[in-house]
């Protein structure tokens, strides 16, 4: 038992090591495959469940820290300046997250937003049921029947959930958002049905994939499958959307 | 004195008749309020007659289905889309005139209004094409 | 020996009657403002945030609907445990248990972003929520209190019959009603602080707490009102029940900490709440061990203090402090500390991520809360004034001896 969890443990630190390395490589071969990735659905037929979308994003090669994914977003969205509301009010639908190692002081930066989980905790404790999955594993809010009581926001362990504290005038049409209710990352589901993908990845194509994880043939599942990835607090064990290299 | 005297005098039920006489004769005026014109305009006359029949009576209907649709599904048709009305059916901003949901000359407010029913829809929605969309429709 | 209580109204003059209700409705009329003043504003001018999204409001709420459960503890002790020296106060005990969680909902449901569109709550269930399932559990319990105090009020035989059926249903109820809403919490396996599954017995414990506190509260302020007379024997009662209950709370909540102190992912946590966390730590001390627990546990075990009413009072009032302070260290404390990405680093972010952040209530959250208070009690009164719920004499040759 203990030799398994050594073996796993060197297994882990190796897969670490290579993938800071090869990254470079599988990334860079990204790009082009990126167009096709996203397969068009015919505007009437509803989404399916053979497909499940999902993002790699390699920290590595966001030299920023993902400061362009989220002006990007905030421009798709327009969230982050509502008016009454404090800093601490204020929507944020993705952040940029800086961590320092304790002991090796390494420093890392990341966007980090709604993970879409497979078990979304969110979603289990709605009472409307207005926190819900869609079938391709997009996590979103009905804000149609979104009471408000902020309960997802007390259940999400990556804080990606803001509540909009006030009246908002002049919302982007594709991008609903509305007082009282709650909101967060959607993946940009307006663009992912027309067979686009979401705009934090258009500004980031050297660093950010999106793509089918349910196809083995898509470049992201290649990469994933080839390399691996992290998950932010994997230990909980929602098994996410959103997956990082270099964390 | 002469305020509460005459408040004494009115006893809850001629009250309430006639608040409900003000609301029965309300409802006999059916004839609509004046709308504001569709940016785009039907084809036939037909079309058009058909359209706002339709509407009039199920527009209700039809977004909440579409809404249902378009959230759970990702159908995102512009037949019966929030957007697609919006569109259409409310001028876009130009630098010197902003129709917004507030204005009694929305095309929905001013139905609304007319009715006494509350919207919410634009709580979240936009009340107004988008700048790109604007200048698409603009001819 | 004990002969059959005699209920009757509350019978003391108009004035004092509309005074209290006067008051109340002041408080009441003030959470009414706040709720439209926070409805037409939106959050922004609470001090609610996107980083503590649950503040007074919901430590007020949680109280009252915690207290319910355990005011309705009263009316068990006569019919399921059959101690008849309660009996004569299980009408009383249900009518304050029902007000408490009403008054709790009303603020609960006041303080949505969306509270217009209550119904959805009601047709919409998601029943993989605890909070759905709450919803459920608290309109139950309204239904079962209605029956139980109709079992115990009606004298028809039917009645008679329904009396003890009742009683069990409201005593099970009231635990699986405790549990849900201690794991409203207990569920969240996100934060650092929750994630416990000792929350739903700490719940029930502290059920008992609160309710015991604002039913002697209700009681002795009702009797003094009447004129009626309150005997030691009744009080003694309620005083080593508080205390045996105060005692149990603490000891769940040194099994929660201790158990915390042992897993080093939790040392932050607890670090924060125990010593680093400015109000909440003086709030956790002070309020919640020193004032709420030993301070009363003292007044109510003090042998110099036997059979003494102001103690009991003083205890009682403590008690609710104590438990109001508990609820705030859980609740808010509980969020102020920041969620754990990544384990082992030092993080920060434009958004608070890494460190602990700051609340403090506004004026309209205060309000709502107190006024939730305010209409618990009102209905309270309302209810003792119109229904024959009081026994005319409660003193201590009235009262059974067993």
């Amino acid at each position: 038992m203990s030799e398994q969890k050594q073996a796993n443990l060197i297994d882990r630190y190796r897969r670490r090591f290579l993938g800071g390395l090869t990254a470079a490589a599988a990334v860079t071969l990204a790009p082009g495959l990126i167009l096709r990735e996203v397969q068009a659905k015919p505007d009437d037929q509803p989404i399916s469940d053979k497909v499940r979308w999902g993002m790699l994003i390699d920290t590595n090669k966001l030299s920023d820290g993902g400061d362009g994914m989220i002006a990007a977003c905030k421009k798709e969205h327009g969230w982050g300046n509502d008016p009454h509301s404090s800093p601490e009010q204020q929507s944020q639908w993705v952040r940029k997250v800086t961590f320092k190692d304790k002991l090796t002081k390494h420093e890392t930066s990341l966007p980090v937003m709604c993970q879409h989980c497979d078990t979304a905790p969110c979603v289990d404790v709605c009472p409307t049921g207005a926190s819900f999955k869609r079938d391709d594993g997009i996590v979103l809010v009905d804000k149609h029947i979104c009471i408000g009581c902020r309960y997802c926001m007390m259940a999400c362990p990556y804080k990606a959930r803001s509540f909009v504290h006030e009246h908002l005038e002049n919302q982007k049409p594709q991008s609903p958002r509305g007082i009282g209710t709650v909101e967060s990352c959607n993946m940009c589901v307006h663009r992912v049905d027309k067979g686009e993908q979401s705009a934090c990845i258009e500004a980031a194509p050297q660093a950010a994939v999106f793509g089918d994880l349910n196809d083995p043939e898509s470049a992201i599942s290649k990469a994933l499958a080839k390399y691996g990835a992290q998950q932010i607090r994997a230990d909980l064990g929602l098994n996410t959307g959103v997956r990082y290299w270099g964390i | 004195m002469e305020c509460s005297r005459l408040l004494n005098r009115i006893t809850l039920l001629p009250a309430l008749l006639s608040t409900l006489m003000v609301f029965l004769l309300a409802g006999c005026d059916s004839k609509p309020p004046a709308l504001m014109p569709a940016v785009k305009q039907f084809q036939t006359e037909e079309q058009k007659v058909l359209h706002i029949a339709d509407m009039r009576t199920n527009h209700m209907h039809r977004l909440t289905h579409k809404r249902d649709e378009t959230m759970y599904q990702g159908i995102r048709t512009t037949k019966h889309s929030f957007n697609a009305c919006i569109d259409c059916h409310v001028p876009a901003p130009t630098v010197s005139k902003v129709v917004k949901h507030t204005d009694e000359e929305h095309f929905c407010v001013t139905c609304h209004i007319e009715v006494a029913v509350k919207l919410d829809c634009f709580q979240c929605h936009a009340d107004r094409p988008a700048l790109e969309t604007a200048e698409v429709v603009k001819p | 020996m004990a002969t059959k209580p005699v209920f009757s109204e509350l019978d003391t003059d108009n004035t004092s009657f509309l005074g209290i209700l006067g008051v109340l409705g002041a408080f009441i009329a003030a959470a009414a403002i706040s709720f439209f003043y926070v409805e037409h504003h939106g959050h922004y001018v609470t001090g609610m945030n996107n980083q503590v999204v649950w503040g007074m409001p919901h430590v007020f709420a949680i109280f009252l609907i915690v207290a319910a459960s355990g005011a309705a503890n009263i009316g068990s002790l006569g019919t399921v445990f059959n101690k008849k020296i309660y009996q004569p106060l299980g009408r009383l005990s249900l009518i304050v248990a029902v007000s408490l969680l009403l008054g709790g909902l009303a603020v609960l449901v006041l303080d949505l972003g969306h509270a217009d569109r209550l119904i959805i709550a009601m047709t919409y269930y998601n029943f993989k929520s605890i909070f759905a399932w709450n919803i459920l559990l608290y309109n139950g319990f309204l239904v079962i209190m209605g029956i139980y105090l109709w079992s115990m009020m009606d004298r028809r035989k039917m009645a008679k019959a329904a009396y003890k059926p009742a009683g069990y249903v409201g005593f099970v109820w009231r635990f699986i009603l405790t549990t849900g809403t201690g794991s409203i919490f207990g569920f969240l396996v996100a934060r650092q602080y929750y994630d416990a599954a000792i929350l739903a017995p700490l719940f029930i414990a502290a059920s008992y707490v609160f309710g015991t506190a604002v039913f002697t509260l209700v009681l002795i302020a009702l009797y003094k009102l009447t004129n009626r007379e309150l005997g030691n024997e009744i009080q003694n009662r309620l005083r080593y029940t508080l205390a045996i209950f105060i005692a149990l709370v603490l000891f769940f909540e040194i099994v929660r900490h201790v158990s915390n102190l042992y897993a080093t992912e939790h040392h932050g946590v607890e670090a924060y709440i125990l010593t680093g966390g400015d109000k909440i730590t003086w709030l956790f001390w002070l309020g919640q061990v020193i004032l709420g627990s030993l301070l009363p546990l003292l007044l109510i075990w003090l042998p110099s203090l036997k059979n003494n009413q102001l103690a009991l009072l003083s205890a009682a009032g403590l008690a609710i402090f104590g438990g109001i302070s508990q609820l705030y260290v859980i609740i808010v404390g509980g969020q102020l500390y920041p969620l754990v990405l990544f384990p082992n680093a030092e993080v920060e972010s434009s958004y608070y991520d890494g460190s602990s952040t700051s609340y403090s209530a506004s004026l309209p959250e205060f309000a709502l809360g107190l006024g939730g208070v305010a209409l618990s009690l009102a209905l309270v009164v309302v209810a003792v004034k119109a229904l024959r719920l009081l026994p005319e004499t409660l003193a201590d040759a009235a009262v059974a001896d067993e």
